[in-house]
């Protein structure tokens, strides 16, 4: 992630008159804080060593949480207020550790959708019960802001916020297209640098900074030939001459796996021990990434916002109403996530046609430590693909943990099976 | 349905009808004959323990007939596996036999079972780091079979968030696993007030679940018959709200260690009449032990709240500890979860009534409601320090209990963390916690 890009983007946001919105891990109506004058930047992954946070929270907290404490404990967010979408049990107690028992002054909004997405009827649940709940806690979440801002959500805006949004997903459609044909075969590292300035930027500038990306793409890795082991005639001459051991392997992009990435986070010791291995992530199922937006070409008012007229205590009409739909749909139509209750079947079906249309010839799942709401599903879905031959790998690591060597051996042995 | 199955379905129904009618009473009574008659090496209690509760063996003659019965449910009646906090009395007003996998994880817990059950799940993949009634629960489902010998598999799966996340990761693994439908109670967190919306959105869940349930028990709903049921759950839950209320009296009748046992009934078999017979049983019994002063804890000089969930592995061994200090747990917000919301039932508003009771426990509010709830304990049973379980199976019962104890703490209350599990004795380190166990009783 581009730290100083990140910052150039609040404080050009800022300098503009705006306000900035810290939002915590999750799925959430962007547009809503956009429309309303706020910059939205997500805290997924800080890079701050957990210090004071472990005064607050348990060890077996996940370093999402941890890390995401620790920023407001020190003060490192220059956000006016913090937003909290009900991703799981750790971030429901963490908006409530802030706004309760901290010294925390600013606002805390939490966004609460429903546990059932609409459209995944797995328990057989009335899906416009569930659908309708999600409109009502877009306006509630939407009145709470508005409460703050001191500003009313003008029809104008909500459009253009909305508008917005559907270029920004659109761009990333394009993206995640372009890298599964071949044609942007630069390093993971590269191609996550771009999707993550999602986290930051505004809808227009992300647009601008996908369609330079795509004009001017990285070259790809060059082959790196490890030197030739030194002669070793005595145990003594290897302990002075130890060389260091070839971590990554003859890499050229010919040779280079598809693979799919899922989990939370493109965290980038996983995307460097995926560069090293020589694997190309060109789809992916994370819920930062890949599962805030959804595979099929939309516009404003999509196929699902036209047929239901909105119920919510929210008075739409025309350009409006039509806004709103997008909103609803924009987060009705994501892809299935265990965080909002999807069905592992729903899970399966998104990731096999992921997988036909990327050309991905296995799958990582990459757990965070102490991710319950990921590490449940992937033993039954690794079983599910392995059964359908294709190669899966679960890994697990701390956030921003580079020294750990055994992701590194794992992602390597896995890619040379691969190919 | 054809000839055969009516047929292997009234046989079902009929070996049930004797099994719970005639051979089990028979059987437990006899056992109780025959444990009487046996000479046994008499145990000694301890100096510190007041007399035993002798509603004890009416409990383990309850919960044994209902596990034995477990048995033989499948095929005599539909069986519905249920999250402590679904509102289970929709399902009894269906005639469906319920498993409740969270206290069946709990009792695998207290006989040292944790580790063996949830193996299977392990080797089938599962992390160690999830929670660890899951595991349990998951371990049964790859064949690990525990103390209450084979659960019924279930006809359906029923499962509400409103005490966790987990549970919905854990029931869609089920789901699978057994190959029946899943019905989720969503209940959204409240931060605050509960809002009308919310109460909408629940209700109409609810509701929605009625063709779903009328379809798998094969008969019709009767909302009179959930409003009866209703009726005497609320009355249940009152009662046991009533029994942990005589623990403000000074000894206090029962310690928190034994209600962890007596809350089987409520949380299992709430909605049946068996349960509210029970509590007015057991009730009666702590009102006698009150009136003449008998106490859980001779010499009680301690008064002490629990949080969280037991480590069921160790109820015993804190029992001992905390008990030969003349320390006395007499408040517990694990314990009175399942009377603290009753009051919002109204049989005559079932659903709307059940998404309030349901959605206000403890587990689905904000920490600023769990410290006003523990400061009023502390208030009412003369509390004077409180037992922080941290338990990495439960997140949302242990994130945040360092900022309640800091806000505790403002307020004057001491207080002491042990970090464990609820089942896994893997992640609990028995002579660190014992410093810090004795180390917090020379406090007082």
């Amino acid at each position: 992630m581009n730290g100083a890009e990140r910052r150039r983007a609040i404080q050009e946001h800022k300098a503009a008159g705006g306000r900035v919105a810290a939002v915590f891990p999750g799925r959430y109506p962007r547009e809503v804080l956009e429309a309303l004058g706020f910059l939205p930047v997500e805290v997924w992954d800080p890079p701050l060593e957990p210090m004071s946070a472990g005064a607050h929270l348990q060890p077996f907290t996940c370093g999402v949480v941890r890390r995401g404490l620790e920023l407001v404990l020190r003060d490192g967010l220059p956000a006016d207020i913090l937003v909290f979408p009900h991703t799981c049990d750790s971030l429901q107690n963490l908006f409530s550790i802030v706004r309760d028992l901290l010294p925390e002054k600013r606002p805390c909004v939490l966004f609460c959708p429903p546990r059932l997405p609409a459209g995944d009827d797995h328990s057989g649940f009335p899906n416009t019960v569930s659908r309708r709940y999600l409109e009502e806690a877009i306006s509630e979440f939407a009145r709470q802001v508005e409460q703050i801002s001191g500003r009313s959500l003008s029809d104008e805006a909500l459009a253009q916020a909305a508008s917005g949004r559907v270029a920004a997903r659109n761009a990333l459609r394009q993206l995640y297209q372009r890298r599964a044909s071949g044609a942007l075969p630069c390093t993971n590292t590269a191609f996550y640098e771009v999707v993550r300035a999602n986290e930051y930027l505004p809808s227009s500038k992300f647009v601008s900074r996908v369609a330079d990306f795509l004009a001017h793409p990285p070259s790809p890795p060059r082959i790196e030939h490890p030197p030739a082991p030194p002669h070793i005639s005595h145990a003594a001459d290897f302990l002075d001459h130890a060389p260091a051991l070839p971590r990554t392997r003859a890499l050229g992009h010919k040779w280079r796996s598809k693979i799919l990435l899922s989990g939370v986070l493109p965290d980038w010791p996983l995307l460097k021990g995926l560069d090293d291995a020589g694997a190309l992530v060109v789809e992916d199922d994370l819920l930062s990434c890949g599962r805030r937006f959804s595979r099929w070409p939309e516009d404003p008012g999509g196929p699902a916002g036209s047929a239901a007229a909105p119920r919510g205590p929210r008075k739409q009409s025309g350009s409006c109403r039509t806004a709103w739909n997008a909103i609803v749909d924009g987060l009705a139509n994501l892809p299935p996530c265990p965080s909002w209750g999807s069905s592992l079947e729903a899970r399966r079906t998104f990731l096999d046609g992921r997988l036909v249309a990327s050309g991905a010839k296995g799958i990582v799942f990459h757990a965070v430590k102490f991710c319950e709401v990921e590490a449940f599903d992937h033993p039954l879905l690794t079983g599910y693909f392995v059964e359908r031959h294709v190669p899966c790998l679960v890994v697990e690591s701390e956030i921003r943990d580079a020294g750990d060597a055994r992701l590194a051996v794992r992602l390597e042995a896995f890619m040379e099976g691969l190919s | 349905m054809s000839d055969e199955r009516v047929r292997a379905k009234l046989s079902s129904r009929a070996v049930f009808g004797v099994l719970k009618n005639v051979a089990l009473p028979l059987a437990l009574g006899a056992g109780g004959i025959s444990r009487k008659l046996k000479p046994r090496k008499r145990r000694l209690a301890p100096e510190w323990a007041g007399p035993p509760l002798k509603c004890s063996a009416e409990l383990k003659r309850i919960m044994t007939r209902h596990y034995g019965l477990a048995r033989f449910a499948k095929g005599a009646m539909p069986v519905a596996w249920v999250t402590s906090g679904f509102p289970v009395e929709l399902v009894r007003a269906l005639g469906f036999y319920t498993v409740y996998p969270e206290n069946h994880g709990a009792l695998c817990g207290a006989r040292k079972l944790g580790v063996a059950m949830s193996a299977p799940a392990e080797q089938a993949g599962y992390s160690p780091d999830l929670c660890s009634y899951a595991r349990i629960d998951l371990g049964v489902a790859h064949g690990a079979i525990g103390p209450a010998g084979k659960l019924p598999r279930p006809d359906v799966l029923l499962c509400s968030n409103n005490i966790c996340q987990t549970v919905l990761a854990w029931y869609r693994q089920l789901a699978v696993l057994y190959g029946v439908p899943l019905l989720v109670f969503d209940t959204p967190f409240v931060a605050g007030d509960l809002a009308p919306h919310e109460v909408v959105y629940m209700a109409e869940q609810l509701r929605g679940f009625v063709p779903h349930l009328e379809r798998i028990a094969g008969r019709p709903f009767n909302e009179d018959q959930l409003k009866g049921i209703l009726a005497l759950a609320r009355g249940t839950s009152l009662l046991w709200g009533k029994c942990l209320d005589t623990m403000a009296s000074k000894p206090a009748p029962m310690s928190i260690f034994d209600a962890f046992a007596h809350m089987a009934p409520v949380v299992s078999l709430r909605g049946l009449p068996v349960a509210e017979r029970y509590y007015r049983i057991l009730l009666a019994e702590l009102t006698q032990r009150a009136d003449v002063g008998v106490g859980a804890v001779n010499g009680e000089r301690i008064r002490l709240l629990w949080d969280n969930i037991a480590v069921w592995f160790k109820v015993a061994d804190f029992a001992r500890t905390f008990g030969a200090a003349g320390a006395a747990f007499v408040g517990a917000t694990y314990t009175s979860a399942w009377a603290e919301t009753t009051h919002h039932i109204e049989p005559s508003q079932p659903f709307e009534s059940m998404a309030k009771a349901y959605s206000l426990v403890v587990l689905n509010r904000d920490l600023k409601h769990r410290v006003a709830l523990m400061k009023k304990m502390i208030e009412c049973f003369g509390i004077d320090g409180v037992v922080f379980h941290s338990t990495r199976s439960c997140k949302p019962y242990s994130v945040g209990q360092y900022g309640i104890r800091q806000a505790l703490d403002a307020a004057g209350v001491k207080s002491l963390v042990i970090e464990a599990d609820t089942t896994d004795p893997r992640h609990y380190a028995d002579e660190a916690s014992r410093t810090r166990m004795e180390a917090f009783l020379e406090m007082f």
